[in-house]
């Protein structure tokens, strides 16, 4: 994998014209980061302010994607769902990956009984359906994005421990790092300087493929309304608020239904594209 | 005086564990890759540690640094020993002994420049408020490198060029003895020539001792003092170098020098040849372990394991029957 430095983004940017795909995806991703960024300031209406009497306007050259059952502008609650799906996506990932590096960097470097004992709580999380455990941790605490996030977390921080420590494994018995551990080196500066920035890389491609996955389990959870409660545009609300009304009003279902598939297209293209061209070896395990 | 002086050293790998040994019913749940080694190493003196593969002198090499502990035996360096207090061997031993690894780029680690790897050993002992940048500079200038090298990743060096960073950073600490695993392996041949001579400078130099493990018998007769043979985690014979190039006492020395190829059309080998891969470490022969591809091979060589017997000022050799 080459290393990151100077000329490094043109390098990208050269091998994305030949990706339309990468291009495509990269393109995807960053409209969604402009939308979660910019969403209070770029939406044409409040996506909060009922207006009964336009309720159920078909998509027209005011509403672009229509209004729902209370007459809020869609294409509004669309942008400021953006913002929602991208914080709890990009925060979600960021905390497991930050404890999953952590986790898997002391089992595969650290003592054995160790390892065997993290591995343990590893599949004993691992082995717990991803929307049943969802909906049971809901339940007892309560809908909120806290929790939403919480359940992510524990989800998903087992999968990058596992990446990290086999990683760990198959780097920790190189020569280099057995030259630094004869120069007398500490654990503690052989984890930081020597493993963390050669197993970082093919994580970061691993994570960055996964946030489109936890935008869809916050919408799923939400869906079922175990997730973001109301009155907030989360996708998935907009999506279940459609799917009762879809008789008389089928664009909002396709409103709530679009950003999703748009985003999990960005995010796996843009993903699979680093991935090729960042390390070619990781196609065999991704 | 000798600088390094190692006594009945042995080095074994479990593997098993005890509850799985006790399923299976193995007897001994331990691979013997070290046994009973016993040598001397004289300050400023080059000895050259030569074997085929997995006959444990990179195992020895290893236990030597410290970073395989080992069963049973001692080591002493410079009038003490490193490993009084446990399996780790004291900080000043780590200035002390250095050790190059086999491959010159993978022994690099891949996202350090090459000021960061050639400083690193003064960061790790708290050396590191010094300047590190002249250090490092005057390192590369010492192994022939240009400065601008320092801004160079592993992977921008050739193969030579990296050999001669591992060396600046293994003589860092000013050290006084240094193991080199294979230095010469995957290089050029002129390249080789470089780096061996690269390394007999710095010896004359700096007063460094050396020991080279290898399997290359050109450069164990080109840069070592003494040379120690080891077949299956035994040194077989051990003496001068020119000794044991003029008049081998072991059959399997005698084998691996007829074995080296001789740039002479006309010239025929002669000598005792090797045949048969060398024997499993988990199913290690009774008596001597070189009988069942030696040629001088008796019954006592299949019951009894030769013990080393002297055999002139300085030479060794582990078998009942030698070869003079």
């Amino acid at each position: 994998m080459a290393p990151v430095g100077p000329g490094f983004f043109a390098r990208m940017a050269r091998r994305l014209r030949g990706d339309p795909l990468g291009a495509l995806g990269l393109v995807l991703v960053l409209l969604l980061v402009f939308c979660g960024l910019f969403a209070p300031w770029i939406t044409p209406f409040d996506p909060f302010k009922l207006n009964v009497p336009d309720k159920f306007q078909a998509p027209n050259l005011v509403h672009l994607f229509g209004t729902d059952n209370l007459g809020r502008d869609i294409f509004s609650r669309v942008i400021a769902g953006s913002r929602i799906a991208l914080w709890v996506g990009v925060s979600t990932i960021a905390t497991a990956l930050a404890i999953g590096l952590v986790l898997g960097l002391v089992a595969g470097y650290g003592p054995r009984w160790l390892d065997n004992l993290l591995l343990l709580l590893f599949d004993s999380i691992y082995s717990f359906p991803t929307v049943i455990l969802g909906l049971t941790v809901v339940t007892l605490l309560g809908a909120s994005v806290a929790t939403l996030m919480f359940v992510v977390i524990v989800i998903q921080t087992p999968a990058y421990a596992r990446l990290t420590r086999t990683a760990t494994l198959s780097i920790k018995s190189s020569e280099y790092i057995q030259a630094i551990e004869s120069l007398g080196a500490s654990k503690l500066r052989i984890i930081l300087i020597h493993l963390l920035p050669n197993v970082v890389g093919p994580l970061l491609i691993v994570a960055s493929m996964d946030i489109p996955s936890v935008v869809s389990l916050e919408a799923g959870l939400t869906y079922l309304g175990m997730g973001i409660p109301p009155p907030a545009p989360s996708w998935g609300r907009i999506l279940q608020e459609g799917y009762s009304v879809i008789q008389v009003a089928w664009w909002i279902v396709v409103a709530g239904g679009i950003p999703l598939i748009l985003t999990t297209l960005g995010f796996t293209f843009l993903g699979e594209s680093l991935r090729d061209n960042l390390d070619p070896k990781l196609r065999r395990i991704l | 005086m000798s600088l390094l002086e190692i006594r009945d050293l042995n080095v074994r790998y479990a593997i098993a564990g005890r509850v799985k040994a006790a399923v299976a019913g193995l007897a001994n749940r331990y691979i013997d890759a070290v046994i009973d080694v016993s040598f001397e190493v004289a300050a400023g003196s080059t000895l050259a540690m030569v074997g085929e593969s997995g006959s444990g002198k990179s195992t020895l090499a290893r236990a030597i640094v410290g970073l395989t502990p080992f069963a049973s035996g001692s080591i002493v360096f410079d009038g003490s020993n490193p490993f009084a207090t446990g399996p780790h061997p004291s900080r000043a031993y780590h200035r002390d002994v250095a050790m190059m690894f086999q491959d010159p780029v993978s022994s690099l680690s891949p996202r350090r420049t090459v000021e960061a790897l050639v400083g690193e050993p003064f960061v790790i002992h708290g050396l590191g408020n010094r300047n590190l940048g002249a250090e490092v500079r005057r390192l590369l200038a010492l192994v022939g490198l240009p400065a601008d090298f320092a801004g160079r990743y592993p992977h921008q060096l050739s193969g030579g060029q990296a050999r001669r960073v591992g060396v600046a950073r293994a003589i860092a600490l000013n050290p006084k003895l240094i193991i080199a695993d294979e230095p010469t392996a995957g290089l050029d041949v002129s390249v080789q020539g470089e780096i061996l001579n690269l390394l007999a400078r710095l010896q004359a130099e700096l007063g460094l001792t050396y020991i080279v493990i290898t399997h290359n018998l050109a450069v164990v007769r080109h840069a070592s003092d003494r040379t120690a043979i080891m077949y299956m985690g035994r040194i077989v014979e051990a003496g001068p170098t020119a000794e044991i190039f003029a008049a081998a006492l072991h059959p399997y020395t005698a084998a691996l020098i007829a074995a080296q190829p001789n740039p002479d059309p006309a010239h025929r080998r002669s000598g005792p040849v090797l045949t048969g891969e060398v024997t499993s470490l988990r199913n290690r022969p009774r008596g001597c372990e070189f009988h069942p591809r030696c040629a001088r091979a008796a019954d006592d060589c299949r019951e009894l394991v030769p013990a080393a017997i002297g055999r002139g000022p300085g030479h060794t050799v582990r078998c009942h029957h030698p070869l003079a």
